[in-house]
């Protein structure tokens, strides 16, 4: 079944599939998918006129055909999900590919006691309570036309419930694959994350795709962090060459409850990211990091937005890009204070450094207060290399270029220091210093 | 050790150094003093070879080798040390990642090994013992947060672990309280040696009753004005620079 990005062949797409997705005995379920189909017919897809979409152009995704349903090659993808191992993490895995889980490549036979991980639509099959109590509770009502897209044809993705007071201590891993080829596939894989009151959880989602073929991968992920829970996501985004990427990511926190979310966005054509965190309760902290990685003409677009709605909590946001060659990214983060938030500590930074005179980047930080008693602070800078940095490094020995690697390794790999797991940490370092071009010289560099 | 012929070099296009004659040789210690803008900085620059300081004129011979024939990094690794009058904050990048890179590029240069964690370390920790700096600066990136005196100190430490052939230090002792005068002079007279040359740039006459130097030298608009031993800078301190000449009379207004 194929799709374009346009109302009308959505709407066809959907009268006949929607029979054959899951959970359709479901009356609540359907009801979803009904609404959100509406939602879309009535916002289509956004446009650069959109004041949200004005630096990210969606006309290289919407000129392609999608599939829906593209056929797998298991053999292909048990190779590749073995060989995207991060050894030294010895995490639980759940593989997804196109979109759909698959328990036959996934490590997660021996769970921990309070944890529930796996498959959303095994899950909605054997205990659909357990995710109507949750899906979509996290996803504001003026979701864009991706968001929708999602939504009307959620049928598959990842659930995963921390039982309360548990503390899970191997990390969570997500493998979202792709298996393209003559087709572009369409995946719109849909997350759950439950962390109950007290509980805890390191979850790492990898979108990976070494394909250079046409594909779009149009992720949900809702996360819901209880009273006094913890959760630190890592969303690493490396996918294919000509690889779209629209993400969303939802997050709603509890009293006292902490999040860390770290997003590195390395390889894709163009990615678009909305992260959007809600502090519903006091005391709550959340901390956003994020690092644009581009070149050639890789599209890098995050869109942020933090609602501080109790008061007496916390948001640390620290965005970073780095761009070469003709790359661009976008940088829009939006801190809303509302009316109760009094004693709102919020603070937002980006910086981005230009590596070519050809490479872009759009950045708006935005503050709306409606409290009086508040400590905000936010402020974007871009340039280029310290040039007196690069000199005093040479007087020391260090040749030009190793120079310049190093320092550029420098400011991106400042933006992970927040990944607890080292593991992960050294494998993205790897990653950075590949894609920089950084030299041997930056290893051992990190603190 | 290095002679420096009619040096003229501007940067941005403005003349700044404007025909400097000096001969330094083995083991001597050179002082280079006189008024704000004379050109001290440019010159210790252009013997690093900072871009942006063209040379127009004249030649600068290094142990027998024509100096602008090698790039910053290579002049650094046949033994040019430069501590920097305002030290560079360098976020991210620890300090001693700098050192263990810095030493090992001098290393490689002379086809000797890499320094092995061990030998690095013990050679690290004395080093600090000189310059009485804690364990800690370590850790923290290059400069970052550091204070005047604790920057000025992390250039000596730097100097001490590349045991350099020329050290060129600029206004090494402004910004210095008496006791960490006394640490960086003492870093400094440490690596004194009949191999070691230095060139010591400095306002004050303090820091030369510490360092005793072979040579005063006092550069004003862009020359040398008057050249003389030890005593010449205790007579600059007693008259000012007025004294020297006319060209310095200028300089000083
Ligand atoms: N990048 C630059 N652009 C413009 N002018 C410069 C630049 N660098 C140096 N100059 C000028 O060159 C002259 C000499 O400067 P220099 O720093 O060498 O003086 P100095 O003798 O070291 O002075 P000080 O004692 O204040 O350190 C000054 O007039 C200075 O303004
Ligand atoms: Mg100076």
């Amino acid at each position: 079944m194929s799709v374009k990005l346009n109302t009308e062949s959505c709407e066809q797409a959907f009268d006949s599939l929607s029979g054959e997705l899951v959970g359709v005995d479901q009356a609540w379920l359907s009801q979803r998918r009904h609404d959100a189909l509406n939602r879309l017919g009535n916002t289509g897809f956004p446009t650069v006129k959109h004041e949200d979409w004005k630096y990210t152009d969606i006309r290289l995704l919407t000129k392609h055909e999608y599939v829906l349903d593209a056929s797998i090659d298991l053999t292909a993808m048990a190779a590749k999900v073995e060989s995207s191992r991060i050894d030294a993490l010895d995490a639980l895995r759940i593989v997804i590919v196109n979109g759909r889980f698959r328990r036959d490549l996934s490590t997660i036979d021996s769970l921990p006691e309070g944890l529930i991980a796996g498959g959303l639509a095994e899950q909605i099959a054997s205990d659909p309570a357990s995710v109507k109590a949750w899906i979509g509770q996290a996803l504001p009502e003026n979701g864009h036309g991706f968001s929708s897209l999602n939504d009307a044809f959620v049928n598959d993705g990842v659930y995963i419930n921390v039982s309360a007071g548990i503390t899970v201590s191997r990390p969570v891993e997500i493998v979202y694959m792709i298996s393209a080829g003559d087709v572009a596939p369409l995946a719109q894989p849909r997350t759950l994350v439950i962390v109950a009151e007290g509980a805890s959880i390191e979850v790492v989602e990898r979108y990976i795709s070494d394909s250079e073929d046409t594909y779009l991968t149009n992720a949900v992920s809702e996360v819901f962090v209880g009273s006094g829970a913890r959760i630190e996501l890592d969303r690493i985004q490396e996918e294919g060459s000509r690889a779209g990427h629209v993400g969303g990511l939802f997050v709603c926190q509890r009293t006292d409850s902490h999040a860390v979310i770290n997003t590195i966005s390395l390889d894709g054509m163009l990615i678009r990211n909305d992260l959007r965190a809600s502090l519903d309760e006091p005391g709550a902290k959340v901390v956003l990091n994020g690092l644009a990685l581009g070149d050639g003409r890789q599209h890098i677009d995050n869109h942020t937005h933090v609602d501080h709605i109790a008061e007496h909590c916390i948001s640390r946001e620290f965005y970073k890009s780095v761009l070469d060659d003709r790359s661009r990214a976008v940088f829009h983060g939006r801190i809303v204070v509302h009316k109760d938030a009094q004693k709102t500590d919020s603070e937002q930074q980006n910086k981005s450094l230009l590596l070519s005179r050809n490479a872009e980047v759009d950045t708006k930080p935005q503050l709306e207060i409606y409290a009086d008693d508040v400590k905000c602070s936010h402020g974007a800078t871009v340039g280029q290399l310290d040039e007196t940095a690069v000199y005093y490094l040479r007087t020391r020995g260090i040749d030009e270029q190793s120079a310049r690697g190093i320092l550029t390794f420098a400011f991106a790999d400042s933006a992970i220091t927040d990944i607890s797991n080292e593991a992960l940490r050294a494998y993205i370092d790897t990653r950075i210093r590949d894609k920089l071009g950084a030299g041997d010289l930056t290893k051992g560099m990190s603190f | 050790m290095l002679t420096i012929k009619n040096l003229h070099a501007t940067v941005v296009g403005k003349p700044i150094l404007k025909g400097i004659n000096l001969e330094i040789g083995d083991g001597e210690v050179h002082a280079i003093m006189g008024p704000n803008g004379s050109g001290k900085s440019t010159l210790a620059n252009v013997i690093a070879g900072r871009e942006g300081y063209e040379v127009t004129e004249g030649t600068i011979t290094y142990k027998g080798k024509n100096l602008f024939d090698l790039a910053v990094e290579e002049r650094a690794r046949e033994g040019i040390f430069l501590a920097f009058q305002y030290p560079v904050e360098i976020p991210g990048v620890s300090n001693i990642y700098l050192l263990k890179a810095a030493v090992n590029a001098g290393r490689k240069h002379r086809g000797e090994p890499d320094l092995d964690a061990m030998g690095f370390l013990k050679l690290v920790r004395e080093k600090l013992k000189l310059v009485e700096m804690r364990d800690e600066f370590l850790h923290r990136s290059i400069n970052e947060g550091f204070s005047g005196g604790e920057k000025k100190r992390n250039e000596i430490l730097q100097m001490a672990m590349l045991e350099p052939t020329l050290a060129v230090l600029d206004e090494t002792d402004s910004g210095l309280d008496i006791d960490a005068l006394k640490i960086v002079a003492n870093g400094v007279n440490s690596l004194r040696s009949a191999e070691r040359s230095m060139i010591v740039v400095t306002h004050y006459q303090r820091l030369l009753d510490y360092i005793v130097p072979d040579y005063v030298h006092v550069l004003a608009q862009g020359k040398v004005v008057k050249s003389g031993g030890k005593e010449l800078a205790h007579e600059l301190e007693a008259h000012g620079y007025s004294w020297v000449g006319d060209d310095a009379k200028a300089a000083a207004g």
